[in-house]
């Protein structure tokens, strides 16, 4: 009785030590959510077919309306493509002959959001790409820019970084999360600062950029750009803009040795299903 | 063996059915009412353990910081011991009491934490307060669909039933 009673004790504590140990951690992470991930592919299968029966369903002549648009916009982007891959290719001829380092190239990788927590929602997610897809950890996630944005120009916001990695899916830190540290800059003044983290209220949710100059002007609606510091973050892609100043200061000093910016992010992090991946070549 | 696929099974669909649901945000408590049925079909420390594991699993899974779900689950495993030896478990409409119940005790801490790490302001308490309710309203629902479920599987695997569970505890006493 008593040897019985000791065995089940030694296994509640060899679980709990497993569970609280980081290496064995990793690896439970890893495991679980490989083991998880065909059933939600399978999820995300039936909810595409799903969606492609429903469009079926629509008139067959404004659908071959929209897939003729599609495929005049799709040359003229093919077309720009061309023509931006012949000015990089110049660009990086000139760059080699002063001697300078030839910019990074990167590899745009699409992926579906297949769970996310209830609690964190605007923390964190996980995504249907991992090791197998050539995903690393720290890169950069983007996704496309909410509506109330200009709609001529499609743009992509930075969402947040690849967290941690399985063999086919990898858990990203939106900017919101403290897990998430990004090195910014801002255009009209020439600042830089580090992201850091986050805090939602209602449906909104903002985040902070530390350790900005004391010295220099922060204007309301400000753009806030990544640096590219990091060769995993390419320069010049939108993070947010500065808060306005209503209920709580948007801008202030911290401890008289910098600023700290409230920043509005440019992603609906709210209504995210799809995101790019970008990896250094 | 039977007993271990029969265990297994169960802990994935509830793992499956939490993750999937949370990404509708939704907490559906199915970790909770099956951590809760097992307990009471099986015993106290098989109920720890599996609590122990499907908690920390949904914790290292949604990349939790705080791993509070083991212990918020081991809280349901007591107040199953309670439920059994206090609680009537021939009739199945009053299984809505331990369901909205459980789906406090796990809920509840989960929400308290996040609001007090990551959220601010009274619409957010509010928010919560009407996750927590509807939380509690699926745990209620959920038990006993269950229970009827899981009773009419396990009679024909000759598996402990739930509404027999106070039936054992007097045989052994």
């Amino acid at each position: 009785m008593i040897k019985k009673q000791s065995i089940y004790i030694l296994i509640i504590f060899l679980l709990a030590f497993t569970m609280l140990f980081q290496p064995t951690r990793g690896v439970i992470q890893k495991t679980a959510a490989d083991f998880f991930y065909p059933f939600f592919s399978l999820v995300l299968k039936i909810k595409n077919i799903v969606n492609q029966k429903v469009l079926a369903r629509k008139n067959k002549n404004i659908l071959s309306a929209k897939v003729l648009e599609l495929q005049r916009n799709n040359s003229k982007l093919s077309a720009k493509c061309e023509h931006i891959e012949a000015l990089l290719n110049e660009n990086n001829e000139l760059r080699k002959l002063l001697g300078l380092k030839p910019n990074p190239y990167y590899n745009y990788i699409f992926a579906e959001i297949i769970y996310r927590d209830p609690l964190e929602w605007f923390n964190r997610f996980t995504i249907n790409k991992g090791e197998t897809d050539l995903i690393e950890n720290g890169a950069v996630v983007l996704a496309r820019i909410s509506t109330d944005y200009p709609p001529t120009k499609t743009q992509f916001g930075v969402v947040g970084r690849i967290d941690s990695i399985s063999k086919h899916t990898a858990s990203v830190s939106t900017i919101v999360s403290d897990q998430c540290n990004l090195s910014v800059f801002i255009p009209e003044n020439g600042a830089t600062g580090v992201l850091t983290r986050g805090e939602r209220d209602g449906s909104k949710c903002l985040t902070k950029v530390s350790y900005l100059p004391r010295d220099l002007i922060y204007k309301p609606f400000s753009p806030v750009l990544t640096s590219g510091m990091s060769s995993l973050t390419p320069a010049n892609l939108k993070v947010g803009n500065i808060m306005e100043e209503k209920d709580s200061a948007a801008i202030s000093v911290y401890n008289n040795l910098f600023v700290e910016a409230k920043l509005k992010p440019a992603v609906d992090l709210n209504h995210l299903k799809t995101v790019l991946i970008l990896v250094k070549k | 063996m039977i007993h271990l696929s029969y265990i297994f099974l169960l802990l994935f669909i509830s793992i499956f059915g939490e993750l999937f649901f949370g990404s509708y945000y939704i907490i559906m408590p199915f970790a909770a009412v099956i951590i809760f049925y097992l307990t009471m079909i099986y015993n106290l420390k098989i109920g720890i353990i599996l609590a122990i594991i499907v908690g920390s699993l949904l914790d290292i899974l949604y990349g939790h910081t705080h791993y509070i779900s083991p212990i918020t689950l081991s809280l349901v495993v007591l107040f199953s011991i309670f439920w059994l030896h206090k609680g009537i478990v021939k009739h199945l409409h009053l299984q809505i009491l331990p369901g909205g119940t459980i789906s406090f005790i796990y809920a509840f801490p989960l929400l308290a934490i996040n609001y007090f790490l990551n959220e601010n302001g009274f619409l957010m308490f509010l928010i919560n307060m009407l996750i927590l309710l509807l939380t509690i309203i699926f745990g209620a629902v959920l038990l006993p669909i269950t229970i009827l479920l899981l009773d009419s599987i396990n009679a024909k695997l000759k598996i402990n039933l739930y509404t027999c569970s106070k039936n054992r505890l007097v045989e052994s006493r």
